[in-house]
């Protein structure tokens, strides 16, 4: 269960001063794959750092879980970071000298964790990674590379997994294998996860999709086709 | 083109600014060697030619060893001759207060103030003794000592003032008396100047001075300028310290290529990043000779004004570690700056032209930095260069100090080989270094690991410019080693006794030898007895040591046989070589002394006392009688310093002051001050290199860092704690400044040896490896890195994880 109350966030101060995020209340329950859209600068990818803990915010609360993090140190959001959330981004972010295995362990090893054997198996054979292990990010393809980024987040077993754009660097046929392994990690693995998109093909494998425009919330629509998040974009002006 | 190129400079300052510290360190760096070098050798030359100060031109002795005497009233008739000061100079023998005997040089005291050259630092007077020789026999101002005159006579002096000769002490050598002419005539007989110094009137140059001395024609006489005198003082006086001035100039060139490497490596990283934005300039029109053009004038600026900037920082360096003193010459001023630009302008051009050959839009999308082609072609080259530069140094090795230029050049080349070769050995060396520790610290060290081989040839130049500083620590610290071995053999060898008392009635009384073993300080003391008598029929002087003195106190070069039988035998002899000569015998052969006959068990080059014959202890007893020691030799233990066991024998000898003590601590002391201090010197000078090489080392992983923004970033978010970060970087710089070092310490080893061998060429003495001492550097290196690291570790941790992760 992630929860965001009145999530204000401004960038900067005075006469510059940029309002990113304006009293964003919202809630995420856990189990869900949920998508937040909305046009660029509309605050899709501040609400995203804020609820991951990678940004802090100017006023309002966020919980992970039972863990409230504003006012946590940075050491301490940090240690909440490596042990309760996992990323995959847009351009997938592999660490180019280690191989995919070393990739997807790289938060364990962060921890001084050794890898749960069993669960290590179950992601890779999920993900289709089994005879990819030992190349470097340079010899894989995007989605691989992305498909090892998604085995990276699933390996500390997360309260939730933020993906920013995670599909924007792949081809439609990659992008499609990467949205179904999301949805089949929240429905056969129990995990919650927490898209930014602007691509409503991509939002419509959702469970759940909320619409952002200047820092606040427009409106959401549940279990939605593609079709109907267009519909709902325009009708908001996104 | 240029507003683009001022936009850029304005928008990229911060970064710019990294480059330019870069070249301005790469400068500073052979700034402040030459302008070290120069101001060390002006220092050197005038400490060498002290007693050059305030002359304006010398006449010296041409064919003769002196100038005559009468010549001084000519000299002073010269036009243009404003003061005059012949220079007088002859042996003597100092007999200090504790009846130890000291060989001395009297030189005169000027009676014209101008051509003192030595500081008077206790009392006055005219009868000056020199700092180490008071200090070793507690002379104070007032104190009186006994000198030996050229007759043998006994004279009493009273001491009215000690002086600090500087250099000048050490090259007259052992004590230095500084007396009244007329006092030196006479108590060495000397018979002619060493030289006339003249100091010329106020507005007359040196040339015309010297000229009118020489138009005297002064028969049997030279004349030479000031100048040329204090050069060639220095030359003469600075003897097997030649190595200096040698090891300065190679210093000099290393530190060219150490900045050629700094500025090239900031270069590339500073045209990487830009990259993309010169493919920008390239799509929308921007011609290969408008962009080359752009960049040069760029690098030629940055280069003036780093090189400015560095010439002033490399000043106030040397001021601060020579403590004050700087000699900024227009030439190394000059070229510095040439240096400057030229280095910075090409190191700024090759990779600029390898990136205008690339295709504007294949450039867009291209990684930053490509990886280096043509391995077999480094690795042709680098072996080349390897066996090119051993193949010098070997040939080099037997020419003494005239290969040790050949020894350098050899050494730069195979330099210059692991330059080559080194993108390609960069990145197992560092994975091999990093395997333990690695498996110590986890998964920080693994990423350092995998950070300091992402670019090899970065990495390779980076601990480079290391290796470059700590070879040559390593190599000046196993010949500095090797040197004060040297010093402590030289004399070893010819007298591994640190005393000899003599008494003058030929029987020493008991007491003293038994104080003298009694003493914790004293490693070994041991009777001596002497006779003249006949070797079969001519007379010889045969000599008995007692038996425990063999191979400690008494060592004579033994040319064939062996000694120690001599020492505990019965009716064995050894003979000096001249000796056997002259009763024409060899090793196995018998000769008769005092009636008895002896089997010659040995024959030895030189006697260590004037022996001719040496007999065992109770063979000397049987033939010539019981008796007492005549003379006594002393070795202090090892670490007792000279004026500790100065006491010691003191004390011993304290009832009976007719025994006459002579001192080869006095002779040891005065030979390892020479070579402490030159250490010292060359201290300074690595000080300098140290100092860069960490400034060198900040700078290009500041740049590393800044490129590493996102990576960093994206491990922060994956749960990297800001503190593991820090570790991160520190660890990796710690790796490549022991690599460096490591590289560095085989290099400085490597080459000291070859150096050492060259140096040393006729004396038979190995090479000395100070391995504690190599060992330091290596850690000094990784402490020394761990310091560079600590501002960009800290940078990389500071930023904010969304940020880093938007860059692109």
């Amino acid at each position: 269960m992630l929860i965001a109350k009145d999530v204000s966030k401004v960038y900067g101060d005075g006469p510059s001063a940029v309002q990113a995020l304006d009293r964003v209340t919202i809630s995420f329950d856990s189990g869900m794959f949920a998508a937040i859209m909305g046009p660029s600068g509309s605050g899709k990818s501040t609400l995203m750092h804020c609820l991951a803990g990678l940004d802090t915010v100017t006023s309002g609360s966020v919980m992970i879980g039972d863990r409230e993090l504003s006012g946590l140190s940075d050491r301490a959001l940090t240690l909440l970071r490596r042990d309760r959330v996992g990323f995959i981004f847009q351009s997938f972010n592999l660490l180019p000298a280690l191989t995919a295995e070393q990739n997807i362990t790289l938060p364990l090893e962060l921890a001084g964790r050794r890898p749960d054997p069993r669960w290590l198996r179950e992601i890779i054979s999920v993900l289709d990674l089994d005879d990819r292990l030992g190349h470097r990010p340079g010899q894989l393809s995007g989605g691989q590379q992305q498909r090892v980024a998604c085995a990276r987040a699933l390996i500390t077993r997360p309260e939730a997994i933020f993906a920013d754009e995670p599909t924007g660097n792949l081809d439609s046929r990659s992008g499609a294998v990467m949205l179904s392994l999301l949805r089949r990690s929240v429905r056969e693995l129990g995990q919650t996860v927490i898209m930014v998109t602007h691509d409503q093909v991509a939002a419509s494998y959702a469970d759940r999709v909320v619409f952002l425009a200047d820092g606040r919330v427009r409106g959401e629509l549940l279990d939605p086709a593609a079709a109907d998040i267009l519909d709902a974009l325009k009708e908001q002006g996104c | 083109m240029l507003t683009v190129t001022l936009a850029g400079l304005r928008l990229r300052w911060r970064r710019l600014l990294l480059s330019a510290l870069a070249v301005s360190l790469g400068v500073a760096f052979t700034a402040a060697t030459l302008i070290y070098t120069a101001t060390v050798s002006a220092a050197y030359d005038s400490q060498y030619a002290a007693e050059a100060k305030n002359v304006d031109a010398a006449v010296l002795p041409g064919s003769g060893p002196t100038v005559p005497l009468s010549d001084l009233a000519a000299v002073r008739a010269a036009p243009g001759v404003a003061a005059v000061e012949g220079r007088l100079q002859g042996p003597l023998t100092l007999i200090g207060p504790g009846g130890r005997t000291d060989a001395a040089t009297a030189i005169d005291r000027p009676a014209d103030p101008r051509f003192r050259f030595y500081t008077v630092v206790a009392g006055g007077g005219s009868v000056l003794l020199d700092e180490d020789t008071a200090a070793l026999n507690h002379v104070r101002p007032g104190t009186a000592v006994t000198v030996l005159d050229h007759d043998g006579r006994t004279r009493r002096l009273v001491i009215t003032g000690i002086a600090d000769l500087g250099a000048s002490g050490r090259v007259l050598g052992g004590a230095v008396l500084i007396l009244p002419a007329a006092l030196v005539r006479s108590l060495t007989a000397a018979a002619g100047y060493q030289r006339i110094d003249v100091a010329a009137v106020p507005g007359m140059s040196q040339a015309a001075v010297a000229a009118a001395l020489a138009g005297r024609r002064l028969p049997g006489t030279t004349t030479e300028t000031g100048a040329r005198l204090a050069g060639v003082l220095a030359e003469e006086n600075a003897g097997g310290e030649g190595l200096l001035s040698i090891g300065l100039r190679i210093f000099a060139a290393v530190s060219l290529i150490v900045a050629a490497l700094v500025i090239y490596n900031s270069f590339r990283i500073l045209l990487a990043q830009r990259l993309r934005e010169t493919a920008l300039l390239r799509c929308v029109g921007a011609t290969r000779r408008q962009l080359l053009a752009g960049i040069l004038a760029e690098s030629a600026t940055m280069g003036l004004a780093a090189g400015a900037a560095g010439i002033g920082a490399a000043t106030a360096l040397v001021a601060a570690v020579n403590s004050g003193t700087v000699s900024l010459t227009g030439a190394a001023v000059a070229a510095s700056l040439l240096i400057a630009v030229l280095v910075t302008s090409a190191a700024a051009l090759l990779p600029a032209v390898a990136a205008s050959k690339t295709a504007p839009m294949a450039m867009l999308q291209a990684p930053v930095e490509g990886r280096g082609s043509g391995r077999p072609l480094r690795i042709a080259a680098s072996a080349l260069l390897a066996g090119l530069g051993l193949a010098l140094t070997i040939l080099g090795m037997p020419r003494g100090e005239a290969g040790l230029v050949m020894i350098a050049a050899g050494g730069t080349i195979v330099f210059l080989g692991f330059l080559v070769i080194g993108p390609i050995v960069a990145g197992p060396i560092t994975s091999a270094l990093g395997w333990l520790p690695s498996r110590l610290f986890g998964i920080r060290m693994r990423l350092a690991v995998t950070g300091a081989r992402r670019n090899p040839a970065r990495t390779a130049i980076t601990a480079a410019a290391l290796t470059i500083g700590i070879g040559l620590m390593t190599l000046f610290s196993v010949v500095l080693s090797t040197a004060t071995q040297l010093a402590n053999s030289e004399t070893n060898s010819r007298f591994p006794a640190d005393y000899l008392l003599t008494a003058p009635s030929s029987e020493m009384p008991p007491g003293v030898l038994a104080a003298l073993q009694a003493s914790p300080l004293i490693a070994e003391a041991a009777a001596t007895r002497q006779r003249t008598t006949a070797i079969d029929k001519a007379d010889a002087q045969v000599m008995a040591v007692q038996p425990s003195a063999y191979g400690s106190l008494f060592m004579p070069d033994v040319t064939t046989g062996s000694v120690t039988e001599v020492g505990a035998g019965t009716g064995e002899i050894a003979l000096a070589g001249a000796e056997a000569r002259d009763l024409g015998v060899t090793v196995g052969g018998r000769v008769t002394v005092a009636g008895r006959s002896f089997r010659v068990a040995a024959i030895f080059s030189d006697g260590v006392l004037s022996e001719d014959a040496l007999i065992s202890w109770p063979d000397f007893t049987r033939s010539f009688g019981p008796a007492g020691a005549a003379d006594v030799l002393v070795k202090a233990r090892t670490g007792v310093s000279a004026t500790a066991s100065a006491a010691v024998v003191d004390a011993a000898i304290a009832r009976d002051p007719a025994i006459e003590v002579t001192s080869e601590a006095t002779l040891r002391a005065h030979m390892l001050s020479s070579v402490h201090k030159l250490t010292d010197l060359l201290d300074g000078l690595l000080a300098t290199s140290i100092v860069i090489a960490l400034t060198g080392m900040a700078n290009t992983l500041s740049l590393s860092v800044l490129e590493r923004t996102r990576e960093s970033a994206l491990l922060r978010a994956l749960g990297l704690t800001r503190g593991q970060l820090r570790q991160m970087i520190s660890m990796e710089a710690v790796l490549l400044g022991v690599m460096g070092a490591v590289i560095g310490v085989a290099f400085g080893i490597g080459f000291g040896w070859a150096t050492g061998r060259a140096f040393l060429r006729t004396q038979d003495v190995a090479v000395s490896f100070p391995l504690v001492q190599i060992a330091g550097y290596v850690v000094l290196a990784g402490l020394a890195a761990l310091l560079a690291s600590l501002i960009p570790a800290r940078r990389a941790a500071s930023l904010p994880v969304v940020e880093g992760l938007a860059l692109e």
